[in-house]
C-alpha cells in the first residue's frame, strides 16, 4: 500500500525555462516527483516528495530548488524546546531516538 | 568492529595514497547476522558497526570493471556483498561515521567533497581503465553528480535504491528501471524499526511509574508495597497501551490507520486502545477521574510517541513534520497539563482525600 504524507506542503520548485532536459532528476528523485515531457522536467507529483534535495543538489544548471532537510519530529521537537525553533534543531541519531536522520 | 574480513593494517589506512585493496569475502557469517540484529536493538553497537574507508575488492576486478561507492556502514556493506556476491568489482568506500548512505547524505557526510578525497587517496585513476563511479541513488541529497565530475574527473551514475537490484542494473548497461529507484517503506522494513521506538519509550516510562508507585504507596510508616501497586497499577496498564499503540501499532498498520498526519494515526490508535481498557477492565474506570485521564493521556501520548516516528520513515518531508508541530505541539501541552490535573485528582481520591 502506498504511503502519502501531508498534501501541499512541499517547497519543491522548478524553474522549467532552465531545465535542459538531462533527466538527472528523474534518475534521483527516490518518489517518482518527475517524468520528463518534451525533452522537459516536469513535476507529476509534487505531494510525494519528502524535500529530500537531492534533485537540486544534482540539477547541474541550477533549475530546482527545494527546503531540503529531514523530516524528522525529534530533530524539530528538539530544536523548539532548546532553540525555540523547530529548524535549528538536530536530532540524536547517536542518542537514544533510535531514529537516522 | 573490525573483523578479519574488513581490516586493514592500521599504518596502510587509506590517508597513504595506493594502499593495497583488500579483498572482501562474499560470504556472510555468523558474526555478520548476529550483527544485523544487535544493529536494530542497540544504538551503541550501530554507531560501532563500521568499515575503515579505502578501496575495497570484491571478486577480481580488473581495469574495466565497475567501480561502485557506497559509505563505511557495515550493516550496509554486508548488503551490498551479499546481493553481489558472484561478480568483480571495486568498492569505494568513504568515510561516512559509520552511518548509512541516506542517512549520511542528509548529514553532510557523504558529500562530493568526501568521494573526491577518497577516489585520490586510493589512487584509483591508476588502477582503472574507465572513468565512471556508480553511486547509490540515495546519496544523492549529499553529493554532486556535476561537481564530482568537475573536480575528479569521472563521471557519475546513480545507481539502483537496494543493492539487491545492483545485479540486474549491472545487466542492464547501467540503467535502472523507475520501480528500482523508488523507496520503499513495507511492513517489514517498519517492523525492523519498532524496538529502537519501543526500547527508549520504555525505559522513560519505566522511570515516571517507580515514581508514582513511590507517591502512592507512601504512607506516615513508610512504603506500603500493596497500596503501591494497587495504586500505579491502571497507570502501568494506561502507559503500556500508549506505548504499544504509539510505538508498536502506528508503525506496523502506518497505511492502513486513517489520516496522514502521524500524530494523527497516534491519536486514532490511542484513543482506540483507551476505550479498549476502558471497556475490557474494571481497574481502568475505577472512578470517573482514572477514566478521563485514560481519555486524555493515552491518545496524546500515544500520538506523540507516533509523531516521534517521521523520524524513521522513507517518506515524511520536514515542511511536513513542521506543519503536524504547529498543530500537535500547543495540543500535547495542554494534554500534558490535563493530564497532570487528572492524575492528581487520581491520587487524591486514591487516597480517599475526597
Ligand atoms: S536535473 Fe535539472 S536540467 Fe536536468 S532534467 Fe531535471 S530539472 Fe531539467
Ligand atoms: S527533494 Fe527529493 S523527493 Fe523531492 S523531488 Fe527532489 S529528489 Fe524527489
Amino acid at each position: 500500500m502506498k504511503h502519502l504524507y501531508l498534501s501541499g506542503v512541499s517547497t519543491l520548485k522548478l524553474a522549467v525555462e532552465k531545465c535542459t532536459g538531462c533527466e538527472r532528476c528523474v534518475e534521483v528523485c527516490p518518489h517518482g516527483v518527475f517524468e520528463i515531457h518534451n525533452h522537459r522536467a516536469k513535476i507529476i507529483a509534487l505531494d510525494n516528495c519528502m524535500e529530500c534535495g537531492a534533485c537540486a543538489q544534482n540539477c547541474a544548471v541550477g533549475a530546482l530548488s527545494v527546503r531540503n532537510g529531514v523530516g524528522c519530529a525529534v530533530a524539530m521537537i528538539n530544536g523548539l524546546m532548546t532553540k525555540g525553533d523547530p529548524d535549528k534543531g538536530t536530532c540524536d541519531c547517536g542518542g537514544d531516538s533510535g531514529s537516522c536522520c | 568492529m573490525t573483523n578479519d574480513n574488513y581490516s586493514r593494517d592500521k599504518g596502510s589506512g587509506a590517508a597513504i595514497p595506493s594502499a593495497p585493496p583488500v579483498c572482501l569475502l562474499s560470504n556472510i557469517s555468523l558474526a555478520d547476522r548476529f550483527g544485523s540484529v544487535m544493529c536494530r536493538v542497540s544504538n551503541g553497537f550501530r554507531m560501532k558497526y563500521t568499515v575503515t574507508p579505502g578501496l575495497y575488492t570484491l571478486g577480481n576486478p580488473d581495469r574495466n570493471s565497475p567501480v561502485l561507492v557506497t559509505g563505511n556502514y557495515r550493516l550496509s556493506l554486508n548488503a551490498l556483498r551479499v546481493s553481489i556476491n558472484d561478480r568483480n568489482a571495486w568498492i569505494l568506500i568513504v568515510d561516512t561515521k559509520g552511518i548509512n548512505v541516506w542517512c549520511a547524505a542528509g548529514k553532510g557526510t557523504f558529500c562530493t567533497k568526501e568521494i573526491v578525497k577518497q577516489l585520490s587517496a586510493c589512487d584509483l585513476k591508476s588502477k582503472i581503465a574507465h572513468r565512471t563511479l556508480i553511486l547509490p541513488q540515495l546519496g544523492a541529497s549529499g553529493a554532486s553528480a556535476s561537481k564530482v565530475q568537475k573536480e575528479s574527473g569521472f563521471s557519475v551514475r546513480f545507481g539502483p535504491v537496494r543493492a539487491s537490484d545492483i545485479p540486474a542494473y549491472l545487466d542492464n548497461n547501467c540503467t535502472a528501471s523507475p520501480a528500482m529507484r523508488r523507496v520503499r517503506f513495507s511492513f517489514v522494513d517498519r517492523a525492523k524499526l519498532v524496538p529502537m521506538e519501543t526500547i527508549p519509550a520504555f525505559k522513560k516510562a519505566g522511570l515516571f511509574l517507580l515514581i508514582a508507585a513511590v507517591l502512592f504507596g507512601m504512607t506516615r510508616n513508610g512504603i506500603m508495597y500493596g497500596l503501591a501497586l494497587s495504586g500505579v497499577l491502571p497507570l502501568v496498564i494506561a502507559g503500556l497501551v500508549a506505548l504499544f499503540t504509539g510505538t508498536i501499532l502506528s508503525p506496523l498498520l502506518l497505511p492502513f490507520i486513517p489520516g496522514r498526519a502521524f500524530s494523527l494515526k497516534g491519536f486514532v490508535t490511542g484513543l482506540t486502545g483507551a476505550i479498549a481498557i476502558i471497556f475490557l477492565l474494571p481497574i481502568c474506570r475505577s472512578t470517573p477521574f482514572l477514566t478521563a485521564f485514560n481519555l486524555v493521556s493515552v491518545p496524546a501520548f500515544s500520538s506523540y510517541l507516533a509523531f516521534l516516528f517521521t523520524g524513521s520513515t522513507t517518506y515524511t518531508s520536514p515542511s511536513g513534520v513542521k506543519a503536524e508541530l504547529k498543530i500537535a505541539w500547543p495540543l500535547y501541552l495542554v494534554s500534558a497539563a490535563v493530564s497532570g490535573v487528572l492524575l492528581v485528582l487520581v491520587f487524591v481520591r486514591f487516597r480517599g482525600i475526597l
